[in-house]
């Protein structure tokens, strides 16, 4: 089986497909660059475009009344973002910018045509859409379940994952936000790591010291989602 | 395991269950002794109980900075403590122009807009006249 080009930039989807079925897709795929707290759609939106990430990284939460939100799932360039245009339902999820970088935006009504045609186009979004369901169920049960330094590292892991280096920019701001939790636990753990020498944080810059040592103390929840989609993406 | 001589106390008024224990434990190992109360009314109850300390930090999601800072007055006064000891309000929700400073509101009542942990522990060093992490290099 020939594999797209290397042109398609680093998405696993499009990069896995036939050339045949990357032929049919590439002229509809519009290079585009996310920047970093934009919002690309909003839950009740019906969809008129996908996005695969390619070094950007998507943000997938609830949004609540009273304007809180939480963080329920990520999307790099191992997936795409807005799963919802498939089934031409309304969106559940605010998907917001969590790193500035590259996607290629494609057009709902294209995605639909493609996927109807089976394929392994159809064949890597429901692997796609099963390991995502996996990350949001699991995500759930860490928010509920453990404490706000496992979420924080898990975070941590399953951020530094995709955006494919060592520092980043993140606010604990936004850090908090996405992980329901209160401006200052984030102070709080951003020193314990800190002080294990896990990681270096200042004025909102984050650095990875020691990520097999993130990866010893991270709750379970990393391990199961990240076997997941490892393991559907090597089928 | 005892207690060193002369360690200072500080009386933390934190309300949120996540970030409680983790303030507690930090401070704990920069040498501090942490009392805690988990909301206003916890703190009137603990003070009149004789609760004593050298420092008073108070953080209350949800309510206007300046009726934080009369609950954390208010405390101290209940407590009958020195005029001077100092009360830390931390801010939750600001801006980045703010994040990084701390403002002297009046006498020892100071708010603070962490950018981390090692803010406060610089503020809490000077309000104590320990020496801060830069000064001990």
């Amino acid at each position: 089986m020939t594999t797209a080009p290397t042109a398609t930039g680093r998405n696993r989807i499009l990069a896995s497909l036939p050339k045949e079925e990357y032929d049919r897709l590439s002229p509809h795929l519009e290079p585009v660059e996310l920047v970093l707290s934009d919002v690309i759609f909003r839950p009740e939106e019906r969809l008129a475009h996908v996005y695969f990430p390619t070094t950007s990284v998507i943000s997938l939460l609830t949004d609540l009344e009273d304007g809180s939100g939480l963080e329920v799932g990520l999307v790099g360039f191992e997936g795409l973002a807005g799963v919802s245009a498939l089934s031409e339902t309304e969106e559940s999820k605010l998907a917001t910018i969590q790193h500035t970088g590259g996607a290629f935006k494609l057009r709902a009504s294209v995605l639909r045509e493609e996927f109807r045609r089976g394929g392994v186009f159809q064949q890597r979004l429901l692997q796609y859409m099963h390991a995502l369901m996996s990350q949001i169920s699991q995500s759930v049960v860490c928010n509920v379940r453990h404490k706000v330094d496992q979420r924080m590292m898990r975070w941590l892991l399953m951020h530094h994952d995709r955006v494919g280096k060592d520092e980043f920019k993140m606010t604990q701001e936004f850090i908090a936000a996405l992980l329901g939790v209160r401006r200052a636990s984030v102070t709080e753990v951003a020193q314990q790591l800190q002080e294990a020498g896990l990681i270096n944080y200042h004025r909102g810059h984050i650095r990875i010291l020691d990520r097999p040592g993130i990866e010893q103390r991270v709750c379970e929840c990393y391990g199961v989602v990240k076997a997941e989609l490892g393991h559907r993406h090597s089928q | 395991m005892s207690e060193p001589k002369n360690q200072l106390t500080i009386f933390l008024v934190e309300e949120d269950d996540d970030t409680r224990p983790l303030m507690r434990e930090n401070l704990q190992r920069e040498g501090y002794r942490v009392l805690l109360a988990v909301d206003e009314e916890d703190a009137m109850d603990r003070v009149s109980g004789g609760v004593k300390a050298d420092l008073i930090i108070i953080n209350l999601v949800g309510k206007p900075l300046e009726r934080v800072l009369h609950i954390g007055r208010a405390i101290r006064e209940h407590a009958k403590y020195d005029g001077h000891t100092p009360l830390v309000v931390m801010a939750e929700k600001y801006g980045a122009d703010l994040e990084g400073t701390d403002v002297n509101v009046s006498g020892n009542d100071w708010i603070t807009y962490p950018e981390d942990h090692e803010q406060l522990r610089n503020l809490l060093a000077r309000l104590l006249g320990q020496p801060s992490k830069e000064e001990q290099r």
